[in-house]
């Protein structure tokens, strides 16, 4: 022990120090807004006539909208996008990244090349797409020309407006499912596949029998992340749709951003936010009940 | 005079116990072996010691001073760990002398100079100091490792298996160096193993772990003249303690399996016998015998060559045990073979409670 | 099961040559250990026989028949590997079953086959657990279980045991040892450690440096040990090696030892016209006595006991040198070193030894 005497922080306000900021943004920025979200959710009020004050009606907000069979077809048409764009992104990820796993010449610059998608801005996806899918002038209509049929009406028509925007879901976040995936493959020990060659496994049976089942932990997070983020998909709607034709192809984000800043119902607005929130939170409990039980099973 | 005193600590992680009230003393100066096998408690022992686990239970003196509640950078005392911890962003140098400048322990730059100079000639790794851990050998790596934990002058040392890791060729090389080492410095040391070879080629004193305690504490000489447990059987001796099934009737014994009776006076009971018996015997006390002699007989399940002798597992009713023989012995898997033993240098031990129910070698029986 | 010849086998890593031209012929049904410290090839040389390391040059072929052109699971191999290989996902069942049911094996045939194995290593217990919770010794049981399940034309083993502790350890010698002469299956077991090699071994091929430096039987390489290589490598505690210099009166031994004239003739007579050589003996052959006989060791330092499992032994200084005995003396106040040169070996300045009888035998083996 030397004997300068000099200035020490204890333990414990060492870590008071780190934590101080983050907990203060925290609170500031979820926390705070949080709290008045639910508040809100039992008042009529518009923050445009915030002037005329709010009037508190318990639970008339939720009343109204879970008996509005026009939310309930939101949440079908939210499903039916979820499902679809997310079995595409799987199908086509794991496919990709399985071929990935080889070494060949230029793969790093491929896998790069691959990523790109996902960096971009959400927004300027959906413009670009939307623009590719214009039906009179779109590459999309070009190339469906080339085979001989006719022009399709792909944002005017709600099926074909789905198909289209599950097409830019799936460009955009394949990306995300072949990096998972790639993880999760390159996580399996190469001494298992030796020992699965040694063992007579042909290609299809190790994929099968040792890479599948090994990847699925993390298969099943992405499977998971996916879901939460396609649920609340909004940019690409914005964008190419505009949730047209009428409201068909608005996704229960898309309802909640029209009700709370083009018709301005604040407390509705609100209610929904909630509704969407107690949700997604569900499907984030099954993630985290989840990594706790992977995690509690690496640990033996 | 105890230097550290080590009184039943007891230590859980989630449903399994490490430690099981584990007391143990030693001498200043002493090197002593915690032999055992993995999962017995021994790393987390040294872990309690050092600071960086937090028994449930028990009390650690270093030097008279209660260690309780001190963290571990105030406790005068290194250690090398098994996995080595070597940082690898830092150099050799930087990380052997990382003890000098860590805060409270500031020392003077000439001074770590010195040391770092004193401590790499000694391991013969000066010519190293300026390269990263991740280019050095196995035995490069454990002789930084070493450095790092010595050239802190600690009151005390800890090893966990610090040598496990190595070739065997290593293995030995490092365990003179160690030894030679210890005579120079005279330090106090505690050195978890589960080779047996090991822990008697370093330490003075053995002290037998298992299932979080310590079952036995003493010379190679006194563990061997009187094991305290079937279990001491089990970890001491290469090949370790032969034991055999037998029943007791009366004043008689019986190997399983076999007609002839040994006299029970024979075996020095010093508490009650039950029915069912293990004789536990060293294997140097077991004769083997040819094939015209009377005796036990067995079948030889294995051979093992061991350079200048060998090896034979010798399987029957009883169970089995191994023992050394002559090269020039004609052995093979599967070839019957008789032996013989005397009581007065085996053991009887209780089955259920592994006990040992036969007085120690020199002592007189109670009948 | 099948004849092992390898011929020129060469394999590189950039430029540094793992396995550099080796051949060797290996017997059906014998069990072969490649032994030598660690970077040696040994691992490469086995690997290159599994299938799964390519070779640059030469031929490996099982009863004649070249196999470096087939995949894997085309040479009906099994190996059993250093680290955990097994699948974490299956049942103990699973595992051993995997190699039969990926060749499409009848379901009754993979039963009867698990329950012939189970029987054999005695995994009855286990067989429905997940490998995760099961202790490393029981996890190379269960490797081998997989390895041998379907009657392999060779069994590879690439240090199986090294992850285990020493009681286990020692438990799995006994009963590989067992099991491979019960199955008559040609095997190759990859080690660093010469103990494992001495006690399995019909035959050891001891490496260094990408090159064989000598195949024999055990009692070749521990009594006439070509190299002072294959002498400390093999015997445990390692053999003293002791650099040679013919005086006018003896023999200097190490720095500052020396050997009485008579007892050294012979010695003395191998050694004139010859510069470099070092006497190798190991520790048992050298002892520490209360009673003085025969050729006798002088200018010894620091003489301390040492313990290594029940063996006595002591330890000794010459200069700055450290060197190993057995200590035959009881505690007695005054003792000699007596250096049992019949057992001794002559290595030149090469280190290659010398055929030269150096002393009578004393206790013939």
């Amino acid at each position: 022990m030397t004997g300068a005497k000099r200035f020490e922080l204890s333990d414990r306000a060492i870590i008071w120090l780190f934590l101080v900021p983050t907990l203060v943004l925290l609170i500031g920025m979820v926390g705070y807004p949080f709290v008045s979200l639910i508040i809100l959710s039992f008042y009529r009020f518009s923050i445009l006539r915030s002037e005329a004050g709010r009037e508190y009606i318990g639970l008339e907000n939720y009343d109204f909208l879970l008996d509005d069979p026009e939310l309930w077809e939101r949440f079908i048409f939210t499903g039916q996008f979820v499902v679809t764009s997310v079995t595409c992104q799987f199908i086509i990820g794991i496919f990709v990244a399985y071929h990935l796993q080889k070494s060949f010449r230029g793969r790093d610059i491929i896998f790069t090349v691959l990523m790109m998608p996902m960096m971009v801005c959400p927004i300027v996806v959906g413009f670009l797409w939307r623009y590719m899918f214009n039906s009179e002038w779109g590459v999309v209509n070009y190339l469906v020309t080339l085979t001989g049929s006719g022009k399709v009406d792909w944002l005017g028509v709600t099926d074909n407006a789905l198909l289209a925007v599950v097409i830019a879901d799936t460009w955009m976040w394949t990306p995300f499912v072949i990096l998972l995936a790639t993880a999760a493959f390159r996580g399996i020990p190469k001494v298992i596949y030796e020992a699965a060659d040694i063992d007579g496994a042909s290609a299809f049976y190790r994929f099968t029998r040792i890479t599948l089942p090994l990847a699925a932990p993390i298969l099943f997070i992405a499977l998971l992340l996916r879901m939460i983020d396609s649920f609340k998909q909004y940019d690409l709607f914005f964008a190419m749709t505009g949730g047209g034709p009428g409201s068909t192809t608005q996704t229960v984000s898309f309802s909640l951003g029209k009700v709370a800043f083009s018709y301005f119902y604040t407390g509705e607005a609100s209610a929904l936010a909630v509704i969407l929130l107690l949700i997604i939170i569900g499907l984030s409990l099954v993630l985290v009940r989840y990594l706790n039980l992977l995690s509690a099973k690496a640990r033996g | 005079m105890s230097f550290l005193r080590i009184q039943d600590l007891a230590k859980r992680f989630g449903g399994t116990r490490a430690l099981d009230g584990l007391s143990l003393d030693l001498a200043e100066g002493e090197v002593l072996a915690l032999l055992g096998p993995t999962g017995a408690g021994k790393s987390t022992t040294l872990l309690c010691v050092a600071g960086l686990e937090r028994p449930d239970r028990g009390s650690i003196h270093l030097d008279g001073q209660d260690q309780a509640g001190l963290p571990a950078n105030r406790r005068d005392v290194a250690m090398v760990f098994e996995g080595l911890n070597l940082f690898p962003t830092l150099s050799v140098r930087e990380n052997i002398t990382l003890p000098l400048r860590a805060p409270g322990r500031e020392t003077e730059a000439g001074q770590i100079e010195a040391r770092l100079k004193t401590v790499t000639e000694q391991l013969r790794i000066a010519h190293l100091v300026d390269r990263r851990p991740q280019g050095l050998s196995g035995g490069e790596t454990q002789r930084v490792a070493l450095a790092r934990a010595l050239v802190r002058r600690s009151a005390l040392y800890l090893l966990d298996e610090p040598l496990s890791a190595l070739d065997l060729k290593l293995r030995e090389d490092l365990q003179a160096e160690l030894r030679g080492l210890h005579a120079h410095y005279g330090s106090t040391l505690l050195y978890a193993t589960h080779d047996f070879h090991g822990a008697t080629a370093i330490a003075d004193r053995l002290a037998l772990v298992s299932k979080g305690r310590v079952i036995q504490v003493g010379r190679l000489d006194d563990i061997l003249a009187r094991p305290a447990s079937k279990a001491v059987g089990h970890l001491v001796g290469s090949p370790h303690m032969a034991f055999l099934r037998a029943q007791r009737q009366g004043e008689e014994i019986r190997l399983a399996g076999h007609e002839q009776a040994l006299s029970l006076k024979g075996f020095r009971p010093a508490a009650e016998v039950p029915d069912e018996v293990t004789i536990g015997i060293w294997p140097e006390d077991i004769r083997l015998l040819s094939e015209s002699e009377e005796g036990l007989s067995g079948e030889i399940y294995a051979v093992n060559r061991r350079g200048i002798d060998k090896a034979v597992q010798i399987d029957g009713a009883f169970g089995s045990f191994r023992k050394a023989v002559p090269l020039e012995l004609p052995a093979r898997q599967g070839m019957a073979c008789r032996f013989a033993f005397d009581p007065a240098r085996a053991f009887l031990f209780d089955p259920a409670s592994e006990a040992v129910l036969s007085a120690a070698h020199g002592e007189g029986a109670v009948s | 099961m099948a004849a092992i010849s390898i011929e020129n086998l060469l394999v590189r890593f950039g430029d540094f040559r793992a396995v550099n031209k080796i051949s060797l012929e290996i017997a059906d049904g014998e069990l072969v250990v490649f032994l030598g410290p660690s970077g040696c090839g040994k691992t490469t040389t086995l690997r290159c026989i599994a299938g799964l390391q390519e070779a640059q040059a030469g031929s490996i072929a099982f009863d004649g028949q070249p196999i470096l052109e087939l995949a894997p699971s085309a040479r009906n191999v099994a190996m059993v590997f250093q680290s955990v290989s097994l699948y974490p996902h299956l049942s103990v069942a699973g595992n051993i079953a995997f190699p039969l049911k990926a060749r499409g094996e009848p379901r009754q045939a993979v039963r009867e086959r698990l329950d012939w194995v189970a029987g054999v290593l005695d995994l009855g217990a286990i067989m429905k657990r997940r490998p995760g919770g099961l202790p490393p010794g029981a996890l190379q049981r269960v490797a081998l279980a997989r390895a041998i399940v379907r009657s392999p034309n060779v069994l590879l083993l690439d240090e199986p045991l090294s992850a285990v502790d020493e009681q286990f350890r020692e438990n799995m010698r006994w009963e590989l040892g067992h099991i491979q002469r019960e199955l008559g299956v040609t095997t190759i077991y990859v080690t660093h450690d010469q103990r494992e090699a001495m006690a399995l071994a019909d035959r050891i091929v001891l490496m260094r440096d990408g090159r064989i430096e000598q195949f024999g039987d055990a009692d070749d390489l521990y009594f006439r040990p070509a190299t002072a290589f294959t002498g400390y490598f093999i015997g445990s505690p390692s053999m003293n090696f002791f650099p040679l210099r013919l005086q006018d009166d003896g023999i200097e031994l190490a720095a500052g030892g020396r050997l009485d004239g008579a007892a050294g003739e012979a010695l003395q007579r191998a050694l004139s016209g010859r510069e470099g050589c070092r006497l190798g003996l190991r520790p048992q052959d050298l002892h520490l006595t209360a009673a003085a006989r025969g050729p006798q060791l002088s200018g010894a330092a620091e003489i301390l006991p040492y313990r290594q499992g029940s063996d006595r032994l002591f330890s000794f200084k010459l200069g700055e040198q450290v060197f190993l005995g057995s200590d035959r003396s009881d505690g007695a106040a005054t003792a000699a070193i007596h250096l049992d040169l019949s057992r001794a070996f002559l290595f030149d300045a090469e280190d290659r030894r010398l055929a030269v009888d150096l002393g009578a035998r004393e206790a013939v083996s």
